[in-house]
């Protein structure tokens, strides 16, 4: 309850006191008197029930006024005081913030220029309550839903294909045909993040504007362009499922660069750079016809000691039910944040120089990395900043981020020669508003110059990955979050993991990442002590066939860095992804290697109760897509389960494949309109001696 | 056992009243010569209640010849609602009768009245409990008395405690 809400009603909470009170002694005085006039048999008339209930109004009416104020919650939102930020400082007015701006000098700090996208997430979600089964997009934390380019109910699949601002709406047939709808055109607005809800579609992304600068000599402008900047207006669009109509947007001159959706509560993370003259982010609202345009507070900016102003953080809100939305907003960037049901944790990269008599000389080589808690209740849509720390090394993605029964663990690296991977146990001190260490491990995370690939908690332990020349997995007991230690025997193969899932409770983990030769590999481990051979992976499956002379292969896929391009499904035993081959063959008539590049969707089964460990990884099922003149790769791959046969519907830029996994045949392939077949004799009609036949392959199982 | 012997006139505002309250029957004896009087049979244990009774009926008969503007006059004083002092003159209001302006000095007539369950309230108010419907306290101390005619007269604070005295709320110190 806020301040008000508690004077309001300890207020009227007196005079419930004062009336009960009042109520009580007329009933004792007139119980006096009525047994004194029956004492002295005297008969006089009976009170009417009317005095009684005059009497009661004062205090049946103050009762009533504070249930009402305690029920209807009017003074519980928001929960945030936001005067008691300790380590957090208002900036409160223009001058502060320019002379924050000016201090940026002392300090360096990678700022990623166009990086819009979010990377990154865990678990699976059926939430098809009583339709079709379907997979979700694989993220980090249960109830925690991360932006995909792909989105499914089970019934229709949005896709926001990528630099085409669009989003391509396909419904799926009982039959598991599909049905492609009108697109839904975003105007110049790109975008690689939507979500949906029951009844609504949100995009979020941004428009993307050069400034030129055009510098004055003597007062004539130059004839020619020097330099510039760029602008990026941040957009969040809600389509009414139903009708595809855009219901409400958010436009602010900050670019959305990370978010969560809790519910009905959009948690959006923006960047506002400082290059311009406008220091505080604007916001414009619009709801059906109405719009409104606002400039976010000074009051409502902080700034913590030590974090360079080079950008502004914003923090906000979005009520989907209700179309509200609040914000505050930090000095610093933010890269990763790892959020779960009740905390933000924000993480930004400060480098620090060496400093002389004021001047900044050189860089010291010390990296840190500056993380910022705030408490966040999606059922009432609130945040509040909760406590700020400082730790050493920097982290890559959020999945190096944990919070398990109150303690936040990272992993952060550091690179060279003297590279040194950590592991911080983090405690919220609530008084200080600082975040206390509680547990660390400097020592025995990685050989000699390795660095941290891949990390993945799960409750009281943690895998991590580093590597130099070879790949040891280790495992980290945090039971005692005060004494993490490491166990012994970490898993060592060639190459290494880029995202590791956690495919049973305690120890089994599917891997996903480089081998020896650079090339995609997937591996099943066993990290537990009961493990026949300690040491190495259960099984590894290689993707790139190096078994044919002459050819060469190169296999790249998008989840080597986004883990939402995984299809997972841990109870299905479903591991799927996208994966580009680039193939090259030796043509001894010609004399040259002759180039195929396929676009792939691989479809591992995981079964680890396989009774031959080199049957824990399936052969993979293999789904292509034909090949067109520019960059088509699949993109995302689509898992729904019918009544007695299930359809992967792999997307890509030009076409669909809907795919039956039960029959392991293709149903049908939709290519879109204006997509060319890439036909390599369009262009070598006269060249009369080819032989190759690489046409693209067909799709096969 | 007692005997008690009513005259009849007084039996039929009685009857209904003692049967109501304490179950006592009255009637007539058919022993008894005199045509003129009820007989009232009464157990040993309700001889206490059969004292209030009494007392009440005293009480209702209960009169004062008081001096008037216009000569002397007899009261009853269950009649008497309350008395209130203004200048040089009481006022007594009575329940069923005009005011009456008498001239005897207040503290007389309180002393005269204690016996009948009169209680002084203020410097110039005494009152009569039996005719009290309703009392309302307030925030300041003070209390509001509504009596069975529908006038308000208020318990100053000073005299709060002797009226809780004379209700019987709080035993007297002395």
């Amino acid at each position: 309850m806020t301040n008000i809400g508690w004077i309001i009603s300890s207020v009227i909470f007196v005079f419930v006191v004062l009336f009960g009170f009042r109520l009580l002694k007329d009933y004792m005085w007139n119980k006096k008197l009525h047994n004194y006039h029956q004492t002295k048999s005297i008969h006089i008339p009976k009170v009417p029930a009317l005095y009684w209930l005059k009497r009661a109004y004062g205090f049946v009416l103050s009762s009533a006024a504070v249930v009402t104020i305690v029920a209807c919650g009017s003074f519980s939102l928001p929960i945030r005081e936001p005067n008691i930020y300790l380590t957090a400082k208002v900036v409160g007015s223009q001058e502060n913030l320019l002379a924050l701006i000016n201090t940026r000098d002392r300090f360096s700090q990678a700022v990623d220029f166009l990086a819009p996208g979010a990377p990154e997430a865990d678990m699976i979600n059926d939430e098809a309550s009583g339709g079709r089964d379907f997979i979700d997009t694989n993220m980090q934390v249960d109830g925690v839903v991360e932006a995909d380019i792909v989105k499914t109910d089970g019934y229709t699949m949005y896709y926001a294909t990528r630099y085409q601002n669009r989003v391509r709406v396909i419904d799926i047939l009982d039959d598991g045909a599909i049905d492609v709808k009108e697109d839904i055109d975003l105007g110049d607005l790109y975008t690689d993040s939507i979500y949906i809800t029951e009844t609504q579609l949100i995009v979020i992304g941004y428009i993307y504007q050069y400034f030129y600068w055009m510098p004055a000599i003597d007062g004539d402008v130059r004839e020619y362009y020097y330099g510039g900047f760029s602008a990026y207006t941040g957009a969040v669009y809600v389509y009414d499922r139903a009708t595809l109509e855009l219901e409400y947007s958010l436009e602010t001159d900050t670019n959305f660069y990370q978010h969560r959706l809790i519910g009905d509560a959009l948690y959006l993370l923006s960047t506002k750079y400082l290059y311009t003259t406008d220091l505080v982010p604007t916001f414009t609202e619009t709801k059906g016809d109405t719009s409104e345009t606002y400039d976010l507070d000074f009051n409502s900016i902080y700034y913590f000691e030590g974090v360079p102003a080079y950008s502004m953080t914003v923090i906000g809100v979005l009520n989907l039910e209700e179309y509200e939305f609040s914000s505050e907003a930090f000095l610093g960037q933010v890269y990763q944040i790892y959020a779960n049901q009740s905390a933000i944790y924000t993480t930004g990269t400060v480098y620090e120089y060496e400093e002389e008599d004021g001047v900044v000389t050189w860089w010291n080589g010390q990296v840190f990395t500056y993380i910022i808690k705030y408490e966040i209740n999606p059922e009432l849509k609130t945040f509040s900043y909760a406590a700020s720390g400082k730790i050493k090394g920097y982290i890559e993605n959020q999945y190096w981020m944990d919070e398990y029964e109150g303690y936040f663990r990272i992993v952060t690296t550091t690179w060279g020669a003297n590279a040194i991977n950590r592991l911080y146990i983090l405690e919220t001190n609530s008084e200080t508003q600082i975040l206390d260490q509680v547990g660390l491990i400097e020592e025995g995370l990685g050989k000699e110059r390795e660095t941290v690939k891949s990390v993945r908690f799960n409750k009281e332990k943690v895998n991590v990955v580093t590597y130099e020349t070879i790949d040891p997995l280790y495992t980290i007991n945090l039971s005692d979050p005060a004494n993490p230690f490491i166990l012994p025997n970490p898993i060592e193969e060639p190459g290494y993991n880029t995202y590791m899932h956690v495919w049973n409770e305690d120890y089994y983990l599917i891997g996903i990442g480089y081998d020896e030769n650079f090339q995609l590999k997937i591996s099943a481990y066993d990290d537990s002590s009961s493990n026949p051979n300690p040491g190495a992976p259960l099984m590894t499956f290689n993707l790139a066939d190096e078994s044919e002379d002459g050819v060469y292969q190169y296999t790249y896929s998008e989840v080597l860095y986004n883990p939402k391009a995984i299809m997972v499904d841990v109870d299905r035993g479903i591991f799927g992804f996208p994966v580009n081959t680039y193939r090259y063959t030796y043509n001894p008539l010609r004399g040259y290697y002759d180039f195929a590049y396929q676009s792939l969707y691989y479809i591992f089964h995981i079964n680890f109760s396989a009774e031959d460990v080199n049957e824990i990884i399936s052969d993979p099922v293999i789904i292509s897509q034909d090949e067109f003149m520019y960059y088509s790769g699949i993109d995302r791959g689509v898992y729904i389960e019918f009544d007695d046969f299930v359809m992967i519907y792999t997307l890509s830029y030009a076409q669909i494949v809907s795919f039956n996994l039960t029959t392991l045949e293709v149903f049908s392939t939709y290519t879109f309109e204006g997509m060319d077949i890439y036909n390599p004799y369009q262009y070598n009609e006269d060249e009369e001696d080819r032989e190759d036949d690489e046409v693209p392959p067909n799709p096969e199982g | 056992m007692s005997k008690i012997i009513w005259k009849k006139a007084d039996f039929e505002q009685l009857k209904k009243q003692l049967f109501e309250t304490y179950k006592i029957v009255l009637s007539k004896d058919p022993n008894d010569p005199d045509d003129d009087h009820v007989r009232l049979v009464v157990q040993e244990e309700d001889v206490e209640k059969l004292r209030i009774v009494l007392e009440m009926i005293s009480l209702e008969k209960a009169k004062l010849v008081l001096e008037t503007q216009h000569g002397w006059i007899q009261i009853f004083i269950m009649q008497i609602t309350y008395l209130e002092s203004f200048g040089e003159n009481i006022y007594l209001h009575l329940e069923s009768q005009p005011t009456e302006i008498i001239k005897q000095p207040l503290y007389q007539l309180e002393e005269m009245l204690k016996t009948y369950d009169f209680i002084r309230i203020g410097k110039s108010y005494i009152v009569n409990l039996a005719k009290i419907r309703y009392i309302r306290t307030g925030f300041n101390a003070k209390l509001d008395l509504e009596l069975i005619t529908g006038d308000h007269l208020e318990v100053s604070r000073s005299f709060v405690k002797s009226f809780k005295n004379a209700l019987g709320i709080q035993k007297k110190e002395d």
